[in-house]
């Protein structure tokens, strides 16, 4: 699988997928994995395509951000749907992130 | 009574089986009245729970069987999962919520949101998983 890749502003900005699930999980976790590392670890997540995600889906996103946060960076989320906030909301991984409506602000918050 | 049933074959890198959920397991879930947003936890239950039957019972092994029954009887909306793979261990997991930045541990939590009512039972090698949920404002 590629995930959609590009840089601004020194922020790796990556989009994820429609279905995040443990099919693709694995191919997409190593993905993240490698364009944190070869960028400044400063990344936004955007899922605004992203309609299902799994378990494994969100365990991609948390391994991206802990890479994140090894070099001294930090993973941010934006504009996820309601129902993907309804899946961090009820595995509380929405007070792990910082999650923005859009990924503009998602790329400024670092400033 | 309404029921419907699906199956499928195991596939670790194969998604079609999440459409036959979508299209032929959810409309199940609406007609009985439940509001989008637990639609989409009940689908997200029953791939987590699908997924545990690919991963843990099948063992990543493709083309086992995996049989869905679902149905909505007049105090809840019922769906049980059937396969051939290994028992699942006991006691079922908790769902208790995993650690803020653990990387793995939610499929469980994610099923049981969905389905307050879990059983499982093994008979004459397969396994069945009854995930169930009572229908909207019944007592």
């Amino acid at each position: 699988m590629r995930l959609i890749h590009r840089q601004e502003n020194g922020v790796d900005v990556v989009c994820l997928p429609e279905r995040l699930v443990t099919a693709n999980a694995g191919d997409a976790r190593a993905e993240l994995k490698q364009i944190i590392q070869a960028g400044s670890g400063r990344v936004v997540v955007n899922l605004g395509d992203t309609e299902l995600m799994d378990s494994s889906g969100l365990a991609v996103v948390v391994a991206g951000l802990q890479t994140a946060r090894k070099m001294a960076g930090d993973l941010h989320l934006a504009e996820m749907s309601d129902t993907i906030w309804a899946l961090f909301e009820l595995t509380r991984l929405h007070r792990v992130f910082q999650i923005f409506d859009d990924e503009a602000a998602a790329v400024r918050a670092f400033g | 009574m309404q029921r419907t049933e699906i199956d499928f074959a195991s596939d670790p890198k194969d998604t079609a089986w999440h459409g036959l959920i979508e299209r032929r397991l959810l409309p199940l879930a609406h007609a009985a009245g439940f509001g989008d947003l637990v639609q989409f936890g009940l689908q997200l239950a029953l791939v987590e729970a699908v997924n545990n039957i690919i991963e843990h019972a099948y063992d990543m092994t493709p083309g086992q069987p995996i049989a869905i029954r679902g149905e909505c009887a007049a105090d809840a909306l019922r769906y049980q999962l059937r396969d051939r793979g290994r028992p699942m261990p006991l006691p079922l997991p908790s769902g208790a919520p995993a650690a803020p930045d653990a990387a793995g541990g939610r499929g469980w939590q994610i099923i049981r949101a969905g389905f307050p009512d879990v059983s499982y039972s093994r008979c004459d090698d397969v396994n069945q998983l009854t995930l169930s949920r009572p229908l909207p404002g019944g007592s």
